[in-house]
């Protein structure tokens, strides 16, 4: 009977125990909690702001103007002073310049303590999620439009617009859709100075996207659309180059909440 | 006399189940009931399925409901079954369809809906990487169902029957496109059809009676077209050009170019996916654009209507250079007798694949 008593015991302290630590949201002194970081990726056009229906000249001289822009960015890593990596789950981003929205901002959160010295992120979708639609995280969850359903993927950037044709005087229309895992590009950035993450501490990385090397190397008047095709497989790719070198560090900075 | 160490046991458990729980605004979620779908032994020994999504009754039945309910397009009028029908052992008796929300004529025959478990690439040209994914495909497209997913994800969240039917399936009765996608492609994994008159031959079962002449177009079947149509899924997975046209126009986003317009391959241009041909007698018009009316214009085809193109099938090119397939036209009506020994009266009468409204 005494083991019996013994056990009686323990059945109930051991769940009261429980109960009583499992709930517990202070914080632990001496032991920095999670803080948010904001990305902010400005699309710039030869170092000023991209506008929609604004007259530029691609890098071969054809007149180009941006009817709408958006791109995925995904998987974002950040790496620490001392090398440790923290990947942020479920991070699927749509950005987007439209006539109807506009997106360049992005808040990671819940970002462990730490000492950041460089962004890893990648432009589309990774291969699993790319393989099957149902399992749309983050924003692929809702934002329709960048989803291909007849060849399951996403478009990893929408660019569309109008060029001026020399020949007829005439703007045509210009439609890029890259996607397929062959063009997923990782992007790694160090921070000009490193952010410093913490529950007090707001942290921005501001990323410029340099879209005037979109179409470097591609004569978008002779390929004016370009989706999953076969014919225009090798002029995707050199969008999917550009796309992955377009991105610098502008600036980045931590600073402490009163 | 009862035992009070199993009270307080229970009471403590109990302390600590609950111990963090938001405020109890909902029952907790019901119980799905998994269970495998049964396999004809001369198919395989299980469906296969991806892990994210197994078989549950709850989620098969719901499935069962969206593939029979019109509610999935913009007008409310286009069901899945609308152009996959039962009784054609899920297609649709026509070669392009027009029963989609515009009318307009779809760009490629509807295929017929059967052993989708096992096959890794779907549409003709494989476009499709599974079923959860396909779905997408049909809801969305202009011209079938025309439907915006969030619109119908929150159509049918104030739809008096489906939250709690999604409740049912997946625990939870916040319905997203994934759900839908889900609950379709468990249902589809279960159209299972291996119980045709071949089936039993081959299983030496009661009823499995072939004919003389069925035996032989079953020995000419083999030598001629099993190398594609391999038994008993009757296709091999692959992609083929089977030598229906000569040329592959790259209008409608090179539309006509098939699986070469996925893999972006210029040897895959003109290729569709082998189709299964069980139930083939049921599912006629043939071919990725339904140009055939009828199994002997296919089987003709083969025999004398080839032509060549870059990619054509080595199998379609004889040793002394001509194309197709050399039968004469007592074999091809031998093969054709055996082809509609292939039909499944079974699978097409199966009630847990009948409208349920």
């Amino acid at each position: 009977m005494k083991s019996l008593h013994k056990i009686i015991l323990y059945a109930i302290l051991l769940p009261l125990a429980l109960f009583t630590t499992s709930c517990n949201d202070d914080g632990t002194p001496g032991v920095q909690e999670p803080g948010s970081i904001t990305l902010d990726v400005h699309n710039q056009y030869n170092s000023q702001a991209l506008q929609l229906d604004n007259e530029y000249n691609t890098s071969s001289g054809t007149k180009f103007k941006f009817t709408q822009l958006r791109y995925i960015i995904s998987n974002v890593e950040l790496t620490a002073a001392d090398g440790s990596k923290y990947k942020v789950p479920e991070s699927y981003y749509v950005l987007e310049k439209t006539s109807a929205a506009e997106r360049s901002k992005v808040e990671l959160t819940n970002i462990p303590a730490g000492k950041y010295t460089s962004v890893t992120f990648s432009v589309g979708v990774d291969q699993a999620v790319n393989h099957s639609l149902d399992l749309a995280a983050g924003d692929l969850k809702t934002t329709s439009g960048m989803a291909w359903s007849w060849n399951t993927g996403y478009k990893f950037i929408v660019a569309e617009g109008q060029a001026l044709d020399p020949q007829t005087d005439a703007w045509e229309s210009i439609t890029y859709h890259i996607g397929t895992d062959a063009n997923y590009r990782t992007v790694t950035l160090a921070l000009p100075t490193a952010i410093e993450v913490e529950k007090r501490t707001t942290s921005e990385v501001m990323l410029v996207a340099e879209l005037s090397k979109l179409f470097n190397q591609v004569n978008i008047l002779q390929y004016k659309t370009v989706m999953s095709g076969s014919a225009t497989a090798e002029v995707a790719t050199q969008v999917a180059d550009n796309y992955a070198s377009m991105f610098t560090v502008h600036h980045a900075h931590s600073m402490k909440m009163e | 006399m009862p035992c009070p160490l199993r009270y307080i046991a229970i009471l403590g458990l109990s302390l600590l189940l609950t111990a963090c729980d938001e405020p109890a605004s909902e029952a907790p979620a019901p119980q799905t009931r998994r269970f495998s779908p049964a396999v004809p032994a001369n198919l395989a020994s299980a469906v296969p399925y991806p892990e994210r999504n197994p078989f549950t009754v709850e989620g098969v039945e719901l499935g069962r409901m969206l593939f029979y309910d019109p509610i999935l397009s913009v007008n409310n009028q286009v069901s899945c079954a609308s152009c996959h029908q039962q009784g054609k052992a899920f297609s649709d008796g026509t070669a392009l369809s027009v029963a989609g929300v515009t009318g307009n004529p779809l760009k490629r025959h509807a295929p017929a809906l059967l052993n989708l478990a096992w096959m890794d690439g779907l549409f003709w040209d494989g476009g499709a990487k599974d079923i959860e994914s396909l779905v997408f495909g049909p809801i969305t497209h202009p011209d079938e169902m025309g439907q915006d997913l969030k619109a119908l994800a929150s159509e049918l969240q104030q739809h008096p029957k489906y939250p709690g039917l999604f409740r049912l399936a997946f625990g939870s009765d916040s319905i997203t496109s994934a759900r839908i996608a889900r609950a379709l492609a468990q249902f589809q994994r279960t159209l299972i059809s291996a119980n045709s008159r071949y089936d039993k031959y081959v299983r030496q079962e009661a009823g499995g009676q072939l004919s003389g002449p069925e035996l032989q177009g079953l020995a000419l079947f083999k030598q001629h077209c099993a190398s594609c149509h391999t038994s008993d899924f009757f296709t091999d997975q692959a992609y083929h050009n089977n030598g229906l046209d000569a040329a592959f126009s790259a209008e409608f986003e090179e539309l006509a170019f098939g699986r070469g317009r996925i893999t972006r391959q210029q040897q895959d241009i003109g290729k569709y996916k082998t189709p299964t041909l069980r139930n083939i007698a049921l599912t006629a018009p043939y071919m990725h654009d339904g140009r055939f009316a009828t199994l002997d214009e296919v089987v003709e085809h083969y025999r004398t209507g080839v032509v060549s193109s870059p990619s054509l099938a080595p199998e379609l090119k004889q040793p002394n250079g001509q194309l197709g397939i050399p039968i004469t036209k007592e074999e091809k009506e031998k093969i054709i007798l055996f082809l509609n020994t292939l039909t499944d009266e079974d699978f097409v009468h199966n009630q847990a694949f009948t409208n349920p409204f």
